[in-house]
């Protein structure tokens, strides 16, 4: 009945077959996610062309390396005289957690389970950055596990076209936009991405959350871009120890 | 650096993309094949995965209190402040697009008011 009415989008995801299942992907993405993304992407395509880069040579990075803070780090670099190996260590630094993002998010994609060949495997991994992984674990309480993954594609592609799109308008048009509509629009994106990860479902994740989001701005001034590795592994390794610690003290207790 | 100048004849512009594409490549298939060799409810995933949450909240953090490009240009405290005021709407309503616009609108108003 509410498929009916035109209003699907309430209908619960258990229902849902797997195209529908990518729609609703789609329609999620066209909202916060999607908008947020674009806003973020207006910023990069305005530093690749403020670095002497052209349409295609930013739309490309877009498409290839699909991770913001690498291709901020190469459009800056780049701007700034730096080497090519520089560029390639510091690219490298700054997107090491898509490994982190692909092992997770293949596991509550429940990849293995689905016996992928290889290279779809590789594409849908392409498109795991931080607003899709984030995305499928906000919904991994939600959507029964085997089902993600076609929740994912959708929301993955439409992801993906307003990345392309947000580079395009940030490319030509981000003249257009106010600066003070710019500045609260490019905000929303680490606050929408902040709020849904510490929204995670088990303890460890919020803890690595909070530790990780805490210790890295403390670290940077020491240790430049190398706070992320270091607040990652500080963060990961203290919340996965100290929950473990914690449930092995509990089921102790209770026995 | 000289944008003209050429390696291999590709101009030096399109080896950065291409470096920065096998830089960020190279992780993702490296997670692709580790991804079927680690067991679903091991420790080691477990960590991977915290790993995963640390490290993207730091990216994060570090965006909003060493910011780059236009938001470089607003206070650090109306930055964090709105940040504060979003978690703690989550935290209270456990609503994500109101937490969202809390968040927003917190530092919209300190942007426009001070």
């Amino acid at each position: 009945m509410l498929r009916f009415l035109g209003l699907s989008f309430i209908v619960p995801y258990l229902t849902l077959s797997p195209a529908q299942l990518a729609r609703r992907g789609v329609i999620e993405a066209i909202n916060v996610p999607g908008f947020a993304l674009c806003s973020t992407l207006i910023g990069f395509g305005a530093i690749a062309r403020e670095a002497g880069f052209d349409i295609w040579m930013t739309t490309t990075t877009t498409l290839l390396v699909f991770g913001m803070p690498g291709q901020v780090a190469m459009a800056s670099l780049y701007a700034g005289g730096a080497s090519l190996l520089l560029i390639f260590i510091a690219v490298s630094l700054a997107n090491l957690r898509m490994m982190l993002m692909v092992i997770s998010g293949s596991d509550l994609l429940n990849l293995p389970q689905h016996n992928l060949p290889f290279w779809k495997r590789i594409l849908l991994m392409q498109a795991m950055a931080i607003t899709g992984w984030a995305q499928i674990g906000f919904k991994q309480d939600i959507i029964a596990p085997n089902d993600l993954l076609h929740y994912y594609k959708g929301f993955a592609s439409a992801i993906y076209v307003f990345a392309m799109s947000g580079t395009i308008i940030g490319f030509y048009l981000e003249n257009l936009i106010p600066d003070h509509v710019l500045r609260i629009v490019i905000f929303v994106t680490p606050l929408y991405l902040l709020l849904l990860i510490i929204n995670a479902k088990q303890t460890t994740n919020k803890l690595a959350v909070v530790i990780g989001g805490t210790s890295c701005p403390l670290l940077y001034p020491l240790a430049g871009d190398w706070a992320i590795l270091y607040a990652g592994f500080i963060g990961g390794t203290l919340s996965a120890f100290i929950v473990r610690y914690a449930s092995i003290r509990t089921d102790k207790e209770s026995s | 650096m000289n944008p003209d100048s050429s390696l291999f004849g590709i101009s030096e512009m399109w080896v950065a993309v291409i470096l920065a594409f096998i830089a960020t490549f190279m992780w993702r298939f490296l997670g692709v094949m580790l991804a079927n060799r680690i067991k679903t409810d091991s420790f080691l995933m477990i960590w991977i995965n915290a790993l995963a949450y640390a490290m993207v909240a730091g990216v994060l953090m570090l965006i909003l209190v060493y910011p780059s490009g236009i938001l470089s240009t607003t206070p650090l405290d109306y930055r964090l402040g709105a940040l504060f005021v979003g978690l703690i709407c989550m935290l209270i309503a456990k609503i994500l697009w109101l937490s969202i616009l809390v968040g927003m609108s917190s530092f919209a108003l300190a942007m426009y008011l001070f």
